[in-house]
């Protein structure tokens, strides 16, 4: 398949309160977009933003109250059964049958897509689980089970992966391994969605990332741009100058926004790097550092859902 | 379709439930046949031997009785001590030792369905129902978006899977009781003064069937119910409250006749081929009338009709709701 493995556009999804409590609305309008080609995409949003109920919504679980779905270019919840073949899904924790074994488990899921029954020792080893596949799954731990939601989500070779909190449970090492697990997968291919709340392991892995909150996109796109987004229009260069104080003082008559900081100047909303050298230069100050100042993914995701959850209201889709 | 269908069927027999369920049955009927076997005797002319023993300590006890009683009562109320009573003769003290495999195979059978529906009932309910309070059918539902095909595929395996099981039971306990008609007992009939008994063979088949339909039925409200509410003592508790507490409310309206419209009646019916009720009516002269007019029949057929179409309703209710709401 070619086409665009997630589009949606203005999702809109309210659950019913209890009694006579108010619908929640769980997504507002919520738009996503992920490429494929071998690309993770992170998926990131305070807890209720509304990223759960996406990942359910694309794999039929729940159904939009308005908006539109197509995976692969083909209309979700409609034309579901033709895409499923080639999505795998780890939707929050995983969930098998506790007095089965970890491989009768995979090995029911194997036959329901009637894949051939290696696959299923294949998948095993993948998530370094082989010793304890014949385990009873209520024997297992939650990092255990974890790996068995991840090998259930990969039986299928899927062209496009929907994972929620995959990490949930797992030790560092565990974690270590999904990550060069999804880089692996996606040098091989696959399109993965990951949804997640370590943004460590976000910036590490996604080559993409989409930012919710309350239901609502709040900013998409190569990481590297929603962190330069987030840390406002144009770039932020520290400057190390001899003379702070003239420094400060040229940028400023230059038009600059300027600051001193830790001994060094932080220039914001700067298109080009050139512009301070150059200002600089011109009153006989010569710098003797200058680096771009990147913001964080935690501190871009901060920026951007302003702490609290509450997002800042900039929707900017580079 | 067939691929999901074979592995639900190979889950429910690999359920603990399934096979404890397999396990009790068959410890049951083993308690049956041991029993059975432990009543059962060939030994006829001992029993009448001990008929005519029985026979002859009544007779000197009613003439002592006789004695007592003339002793005491005037001359002239002698025939209060029942002076012209005859002693019973042995034949009235005789019961035929032996089990008779022809006068119990229906009862078998009957019993068979009764304890099939019940285990059939929970097995419906606790296949999906568990599935459900697990998050496993979830889970498949990420595999198999259709959700129709999911729930028929659950549905086929747990009601042919109870009715295989039933089955499966019904007939070793049919073979345990005739090797014990074979060894102890007899397989022909010991009831002299019954009505005859034609095409015993054929109606005990018909029995048979449709007792595996009531099993079938009664699975499938299990599942239907599970469907719905998604959890299996939840949907335990609305069956077995239905069919106890709300029909027994529910059949007390209009003076009880309601009862005979309900399910249970249903489902009796279709399990002894028919059921019967009085309906008193009063004549002009104000005597009420007692014969075959004023009984009402509900035959198996009709019955079995009925029963489906309620059962098809149940689940036109699950399947809806099944596709409509969301799965959290």
């Amino acid at each position: 398949m070619t086409a665009t493995p997630v589009e949606v556009r203005a999702l809109t999804k309210s659950y019913r309160g209890r009694l006579r409590a108010a619908r929640h609305k769980a997504l507002d309008g919520l738009d996503l977009t992920v490429d494929g080609g071998g690309r993770v995409h992170g998926f990131l949003g305070p807890n209720g933003s509304g990223k759960t109920t996406t990942l359910r919504a694309l794999i039929g679980l729940v159904r939009a109250d308005s908006g539109q779905v197509r995976m692969f270019g083909r209309s979700v919840p409609h034309e579901l059964p033709a895409v499923v073949p080639d999505v795998g899904a780890l939707i929050e924790a995983p969930q098998f049958f506790r007095n089965f074994s970890g491989r009768r488990n995979l090995r029911y899921l194997n036959d329901v897509a009637g894949l051939p029954p290696a696959r299923v020792d294949e998948v095993l080893e993948l998530v370094d689980l082989t010793d304890r596949a014949d385990d009873l799954v209520k024997g297992y731990s939650l990092g255990m089970r974890q790996r068995l939601g991840i090998a259930a989500a990969l039986l299928k070779q899927p062209g496009l992966l929907l994972l929620d909190e995959p990490s949930n449970g797992l030790d560092p090492a565990g974690i270590r391994d999904v990550r060069s697990l999804l880089r692996r997968l996606a040098g091989e291919g696959t399109t993965v969605l990951l949804s997640s709340h370590l943004l460590a392991e976000v910036e590490q892995v996604c080559d993409e990332v989409t930012i919710v909150a309350h239901g609502r996109t709040i900013a998409s796109g190569p990481v590297r741009d929603v962190l330069s987004q987030a840390s406002g229009s144009g770039g932020r260069l520290r400057v190390r100058v001899p003379d702070l104080q003239a420094g400060q003082r040229t940028l400023a008559l230059a038009g600059l926004a300027v600051a001193a900081d830790d001994g060094q100047l932080l220039v914001t909303g700067v298109d080009d790097p050139s512009t301070v050298t150059r200002v600089l230069a011109e009153s006989g100050i010569y710098l003797s550092e200058l680096t771009p100042d990147r913001v964080g993914l935690e501190e871009a995701f901060l920026l951007l859902t302003d702490e609290t959850g509450h997002e800042t209201g900039q929707k900017a889709t580079t | 379709m067939n691929r999901l269908l074979s592995v639900e069927f190979r889950r429910f027999f690999a359920r603990r439930l399934t096979r404890w369920s397999c396990v009790a049955l068959l410890l049951g009927i083993a308690a049956i046949g041991i029993g059975t076997f432990a009543t059962s005797s060939t030994d006829v002319a001992g029993a009448h031997r001990s008929a005519a023993q029985r026979a002859d300590r009544f007779a000197v006890q009613q003439q002592k009785a006789r004695q007592d009683c003339l002793a005491t009562v005037p001359p002239d109320q002698a025939d209060q001590c029942g002076i012209d009573e005859q002693a019973p003769p042995p034949a009235a003290f005789y019961s035929d030792p032996r089990f008779s495999f022809h006068d119990h195979v229906r009862d078998l059978i009957e019993t068979g369905c009764v304890i099939g529906s019940l285990l059939g009932l929970i097995l419906g309910a606790s296949l999906i129902g568990a599935e459900w309070q697990a998050g496993t059918f979830a889970s498949l539902l990420t595999w198999e978006p259709r959700r129709l095909r999911v729930a028929a595929a659950k549905v086929t395996a747990v009601v042919l899977g109870s009715l295989a099981i039933v089955t499966v039971a019904t007939v070793v306990l049919l073979g345990v009781e005739s090797l014990v008609a074979a060894t102890h007992g007899t397989f022909a009939t010991l009831v002299t003064d019954g009505p005859p008994q034609s095409h015993f063979a054929k109606q005990t088949w018909a029995l048979a069937g449709r007792a595996g339909l009531v099993v079938m039925l009664v699975t499938g409200i299990g599942a239907a119910l599970a469907l719905l509410l998604r959890h299996t003592v939840a949907s335990l508790g609305v069956a077995i409250g239905y069919l106890i507490v709300g029909e027994g409310i529910i059949g007390s309206l209009r003076h009880g006749d309601v009862r005979h419209h309900l399910l249970q009646s249903r489902l009796d019916a279709l399990l002894h081929g028919r059921y019967e009720w009085f309906i008193p009516t009063r004549a002009p002269d104000g005597s009420i009338g007692f014969g075959p007019e004023h009984v009402a029949v509900v035959h198996a057929l009709n019955a079995g009709v009925e029963a489906l179409i309620f059962v098809a309703l149940l689940y036109a209710v699950a399947l809806t709701i099944l596709q409509r709401r969301d799965v959290t």
